[in-house]
């Protein structure tokens, strides 16, 4: 255990040196060549565009953690939007989030479920899972709603000072998640489990259980970021969310997750959505054109994990000794 | 994603033609309705005016099919359509530029054809009906010339639409451009057709120019996202909105008297009808125009609520 924990550390430490690096040396470019990039506008538009990537980052690493995958989240965040939209007509705009919000754990679940108990693969599972729901978000509905009490937008709108609440309730995501992830006893069987998953069983612990937890997490994130893109955009569409499952995957990966499991941290995983974010912003006040954006956020990512690739024998040698 | 549901749709509909065959009616006509995709409101919207109108006529059955995007379905779908030896075939392209296959297949079955909203490049069909995109950008740049003088943006659908969008666009720049009092700006990545696009642009467009005084979305539905970035920044007195389509929300917006100002009509609905009726008049062998454009009236406060 204690070997384990040092494993840990020693290669969070470097994955967050290699970041800071990264992100001061993106964020004194994006300073020093665009005039636009350090004005109150662009931060606090930083600040809003990185809730939908980091919360789903988050509930993707859960995921990864254990070994998996789950390529539903964008079809969680279509179908809680825009159940949480049309009920705004019926309910109180809380009571409504919090449907959606729930919609998101219930969807969870049954991924988790159908990962652990029917040993179903992951890719396969949240794969049908992906179309299945986006399928009951046009079935809820086929054109956009948008709720006419202006209450609704207060979520997505609010500041907190100079900072957005959404931005804050992310934060906390990955803040109290992190520390659920390092410190607590299911936190750190999610991330034995995909170190192996046998071991685990024989030391006692019920790995299943901690599969649903994980895939329920997932699904909680993205109900979260559903409702918080709806009342950011104020109208639902049943169409939001294709492939937003690949930035989520992409942060963490970026971050020093390992997609076989057992690897990664949520301070990593938030670094990952940063340096995304940061990416998109500066490509944007640079001008670039959207196609060549493309071809350069793709490029970066395969740059970024290269890097951590030549760190990263180092750190395993010394895990593994 | 949307295909399963469809298919068992599709499927639903096959088999109501068929027991309709059955019954051995020979008076009325089954029509073939061909979409390249469903996905969006837009083409759900004209799929369904058409069986609507379909219904009014009382001995019209339709049958429809959705590729799902895919443009080899469209052509398998077409073919199926023919071995179900529907009278004539209407064709909605999305975003398709032209659908060589499709449109051979039915020419060798001797059937005609009616496309929508979208008129191919290549290939020979009997008619079309849809809108002058190019038109509706026009008017939406005489309407922002004659209301604002400074900087106007752009904000692009992307790929899945483009040259849709680019008639728009070019639209809008033809009269926009010209003028000495306006200058143009585009925003580099696209909005992909959708609100929360529309909203994450804008947000770039105000951090970079914050002087704007006007926006041209090439739909409404990024429009309305774009609104809300105006709101978010505090500059709804500043900066007025110019959509196309006529979405609902849209309309209701413009008819509210916000900075939404303009937009012009590209209604599904409208489009659907007239071509389920071109295609009962040519089974009835009516010599019917070749080209017919539906005009795309400019919508503002003073008229918005007519079209709710």
């Amino acid at each position: 255990m204690t070997t384990l924990a040092v494993r840990v550390r020693g290669r969070d430490v470097t994955v967050e040196a290699a970041f800071t690096l990264l992100i001061a040396a993106l964020i004194i470019v994006a300073a020093t060549t665009s005039e636009s990039f350090l004005t109150a506008t662009n931060l606090t538009n930083l600040l809003k565009q990185m809730v939908t990537t980091g919360l789903l980052a988050f509930g993707m690493l859960v995921v990864i953690l254990t070994g998996g995958i789950d390529l539903s989240v964008g079809s969680v965040v279509a179908f809680s939007g825009i159940v949480t939209a049309g009920l705004v007509a019926d309910l109180p705009i809380p009571l409504a989030m919090l449907v959606g919000v729930a919609s998101g754990i219930a969807f969870g679940a049954v991924n988790g479920v159908l990962v652990a108990r029917f040993e179903l693969a992951p890719f396969v599972v949240t794969l049908a899972a992906l179309t299945t729901i986006r399928g009951l978000a046009f079935v809820y509905s086929e054109v956009p709603i948008a709720p006419a009490d202006p209450g609704f937008l207060t979520l997505g709108s609010a500041m907190v000072g100079p900072i957005p609440l959404i931005t804050l309730i992310m934060l906390a995501v990955f803040g109290i998640g992190g520390v659920f992830l390092a410190r607590t006893p299911p936190g750190r069987s999610i991330i034995a489990i995909g170190g192996n998953a046998e071991t685990v069983r024989l030391a006692g612990i019920d790995v299943r259980r901690h599969i649903v937890l994980a895939y329920t997490i997932s699904g909680l994130c993205a109900g979260l970021a559903g409702i918080i893109l709806t009342s950011r955009v104020g109208i639902a569409q049943p169409s939001v969310g294709v492939a937003f499952e690949l930035d989520a995957i992409a942060a963490c990966v970026i971050g020093g997750a390992s997609l076989s499991g057992g690897r990664g941290s949520a301070k990593g995983a938030f670094g990952g959505v940063l340096v995304l974010v940061l990416i998109n912003n500066l490509l944007n006040l640079y001008g670039v054109q959207s196609f060549w954006q493309q071809v350069l956020k793709g490029l970066i990512i395969i740059a970024v994990i290269l890097v951590q690739r030549t760190r990263r024998p180092r750190s395993e040698a010394k895990g593994r000794a | 994603m949307r295909k399963a549901l469809s298919l068992v749709l599709v499927a639903a509909l096959g088999l109501a033609g068929c027991s309709d065959d059955a019954a051995g009616k020979k008076d009325g006509y089954t029509i073939g309705v061909a979409n390249f995709l469903l996905s969006g409101p837009y083409f759900s919207g004209m799929d369904a005016a058409i069986a609507a109108q379909a219904k009014t006529k009382g001995n019209v059955k339709i049958v429809s099919t959705d590729a799902g995007g895919d443009a080899a379905k469209l052509a398998a779908n077409v073919e199926d359509l023919l071995s179900k030896n529907v009278d004539a075939i209407i064709i909605s392209g999305g975003p398709l530029e032209s659908a060589p296959a499709a449109l051979n297949a039915i020419k060798a079955a001797k059937k005609p054809v009616v496309l929508v909203d979208r008129k191919f490049s290549t290939g020979e069909y009997t008619s079309w009906i849809g809108p002058d995109n190019e038109a509706i950008g026009k008017q939406d740049g005489e309407f922002l010339a004659a209301k604002v003088k400074g900087k106007v943006a752009i904000i692009k659908g992307g790929p899945a639409d483009n040259s849709i969008g680019l008639a728009r666009t070019n639209g809008l720049k033809s009269v926009l451009g010209t003028k000495s009092d306006i200058t143009l700006v585009e925003a580099s990545d696209f909005g992909n057709w959708g609100s929360d696009g529309g909203l994450t642009v804008m947000e770039g467009l105000l951090a970079k120019h914050p002087d704007l005084v006007a926006v041209f979305c090439e739909n409404d539905a990024m429009c309305l996202g774009a609104q809300r970035a105006i709101a978010s920044a505090g500059k709804t007195a500043q900066i007025v909105l110019a959509g196309v389509d006529g979405q609902a929300e849209a309309l209701k917006a413009i008819l509210d008297g916000t900075n939404y100002v303009v937009t012009g009509l590209n209604s599904p609905n409208v489009i659907g009808k007239l071509a389920l009726d071109r295609t009962v008049e040519v089974l009835g062998g009516a010599k019917v125009e070749k080209d017919t454009v539906v005009p795309s009236p400019q919508i503002t406060k003073d008229n918005a609520s007519q079209y709710l």
